[in-house]
């Protein structure tokens, strides 16, 4: 089984080379040869013969094709070039705003997924109750509203009405222990995982109570099985595999809610770095921001396809 | 996964059952929210944009019925001019989506083959991508304005409608109607225009009404992070921007865009559901 799982990983992986190949071609031809990097570099009052020079230092009058190859050989071998506005290189920016971000997204992910789990649970053994009424009517508000207006309204409520929590900013953790970064951490990471914990618990929700209809869980019941053996041995297992590969998916609103929640609590992360490349034109910090996001996506969904087929006995053939 | 991706966000399956009373509301609340974005030109409000520096923050009063921004201009003309230009800019980004998802959705599932295995790449491609990342991208390189950026959310949101209706399209085509259709010799015009259209009519305005729901939050954030709808302009996003100076003082000038967005994309969202529910066979 496990060969099997591992064979599925390398053929899903090699089928993300051409998707990635295409998604930073079209946006290296977008930013390189329709952007023009050159002017930004040069500056507004510099003469066409100025621009044209720093066109030509830079590389740029070569055909596009043969520039986008030089950056994914590069790319390849982890050089990402150097910022537009001698901020460093490309990969040393990156790494100095990945923590916080990472930080963020951890902390929102794993509070969802428990939280999403342990409510889809009591509401979908027993569909139709008060309690699955009022979470269901609350899920369908926690992903209506854009978790950035849910980050305005925490602060409203925790940090200037209860003072519980600052209201933005970000502490290194190495710098100031655990308690005081969790402290700033708690507000942001709480407006992320909202939409996300709504999401996914009607998810496992909704598959717990289709599994719940299988003729097998009847069978488990009519031999003996206690409802607790019933939940845990049987339908649980069968009702994740749906849920996981939600949680992949999510990872895309995962990256945007970031993006957002970052400027709303002026965390200096991945997000903060994609805004002040995009206002400034650093076009080489946009197109490896671009390339980690897509990469980030597509081993989000292969990882969590692997995890659903290693649930799901019956995809797994014969093995 | 391909069937996850394709309705977007999982659906309820008897979570609103019943609520028959709540489709309603939210269908009322998003045609009165269009009807006033048809009408607010000839609505009589004060200049949306004109600053009253020496009234900033005013609370509610019979000159301004929401009090005025930080900036000291009229919050209720701002909201309503607000809404039009963001319902505006998500319906431009629908029309796109529709006119490229569509045609291509119907072709693919009505010929599959080659057809449907090149347009399926390439919709795999496009939605590998966070629609707000390619949207900043977009910016960076061309700095197009709130409507070219809408055209670009139009085609990163086709290939959502392209999967509902090519997967709406594949279960319509076996049914016998369609086999009687073709039998009777009507033309593969006649066929996608008068019999594939209607039945696959239904899915696909809901995965449209869900849509238009993203649409607007998008353009609420990347107008909010201020590189869509350009300042001074007043769009649900842009009012949102620099708000959070303002919680403390007025929390209202935050509060009151900030609940017209949410409703509207709640109201669009519980449209969606129920009508998938309504319409899901088997």
């Amino acid at each position: 089984m496990l060969t099997l799982i591992l064979r599925q990983a390398a053929l899903r992986a090699l089928a993300a080379v051409p998707t990635l190949v295409v998604v930073t071609a079209c946006t290296y031809v977008m930013l390189f040869a329709i952007g023009d990097p050159a002017a930004v570099v040069a500056g507004e009052s510099a003469t066409p013969q100025q621009v044209a020079q720093v066109r030509h230092s830079l590389g740029l009058d070569r055909p596009v094709i043969a520039q986008y190859l030089d950056w994914l050989g590069n790319a390849v071998r982890g050089d990402f070039g150097a910022s537009l506005h001698n901020r460093g290189t490309v990969l040393d920016l990156i790494g100095q705003y990945l923590p916080p971000t990472l930080l963020l997204s951890f902390l929102a992910l794993t509070a969802a997924v428990l939280a999403s789990v342990l409510m889809g649970s009591a509401v979908g053994s027993r569909p139709g109750g008060p309690v699955d009424r009022g979470l269901g009517a609350v899920a369908v508000l926690g992903i209506a509203v854009p978790n950035f207006l849910v980050g305005y309204v925490l602060i409203l409520v925790f940090s200037l009405w209860f003072r519980w929590f600052p209201a933005g900013g970000y502490r290194d953790p190495a710098e100031v222990g655990w308690a005081t970064a969790l402290q700033f951490l708690t507000l942001p990471a709480a407006s992320l995982a909202l939409g996300l914990m709504c999401v996914q618990m009607r998810t496992f929700r909704a598959s717990l109570i289709k599994e719940y209809e299988g003729d097998y869980v009847r069978t488990a019941r009519m031999k003996g099985v206690s409802p607790g053996g019933v939940f845990f041995r049987h339908v649980a297992r069968n009702a994740a595999a749906p849920w996981v590969t939600v949680i992949g998916l999510e990872v895309g609103v995962l990256i945007t809610g970031a993006l957002l929640v970052e400027s709303v609590f002026a965390i200096p992360g991945i997000g903060t770095l994609t805004l002040e490349a995009v206002q400034g034109q650093d076009f080489p910090v946009v197109q490896a921001l671009v390339a980690l996001c897509a990469l980030v996506i597509l081993a989000a969904n292969l990882v969590t396809d692997l995890i659903a087929l290693w649930l799901n006995p019956a995809s797994r053939g014969l093995s | 996964m391909t069937e996850v991706v394709a309705t977007g966000r999982p659906r309820s399956t008897g979570i609103l059952a019943g609520l028959g009373v709540t489709r309603a509301l939210a269908l009322g609340f998003v045609l009165v929210c269009l009807a006033v974005a048809v009408a607010v030109p000839f609505l009589p409000l004060g200049e949306p944009n004109r600053q009253h520096l020496g009234d900033t923050l005013a609370s509610y009063s019979a000159e301004h019925l929401l009090g005025t921004d930080q900036l000291g201009r009229d919050l209720l003309a701002r909201l309503l001019w607000g809404t039009r230009t963001s319902l505006f800019a998500a319906l431009t980004a629908i029309a796109v989506a529709t006119a490229v998802g569509l045609p291509f959705g119907m072709l693919a599932g009505y010929r599959r083959g080659w057809v449907e295995a090149a347009t399926g790449r390439v919709a795999d491609v496009i939605l590998t991508v966070p629609a707000l990342v390619l949207l900043l991208t977009v910016h960076a390189a061309l700095r197009s304005g709130i409507t070219g950026q809408m055209v670009t959310l139009g085609v990163v949101f086709a290939p959502r409608i392209y999967r509902v209706v090519r997967t709406e399209t594949v279960k319509v085509a076996t049914l016998p109607y369609l086999m009687a259709g073709r039998m009777s010799g009507c033309s593969h015009t006649r066929i996608l225009l008068r019999y594939l259209l209607p039945g696959i009519r239904a899915q696909s305005l809901v995965q449209v009404s869900y849509l238009l729901g993203l649409s607007l939050l998008i353009e609420a954030g990347i107008s909010f992070l201020g590189v869509g709808v350009e300042s001074p302009n007043a769009s649900l996003g842009t009012m949102l921007s620099g708000a959070a100076a303002m919680l403390a003082s007025a929390p209202r000038v935050v509060l009151i865009p900030a609940a017209v967005l949410s409703l509207l994309i709640l109201s669009l969202n519980v449209i969606g559901d129920i009508e998938s529910k309504g319409e899901r066979r088997g």
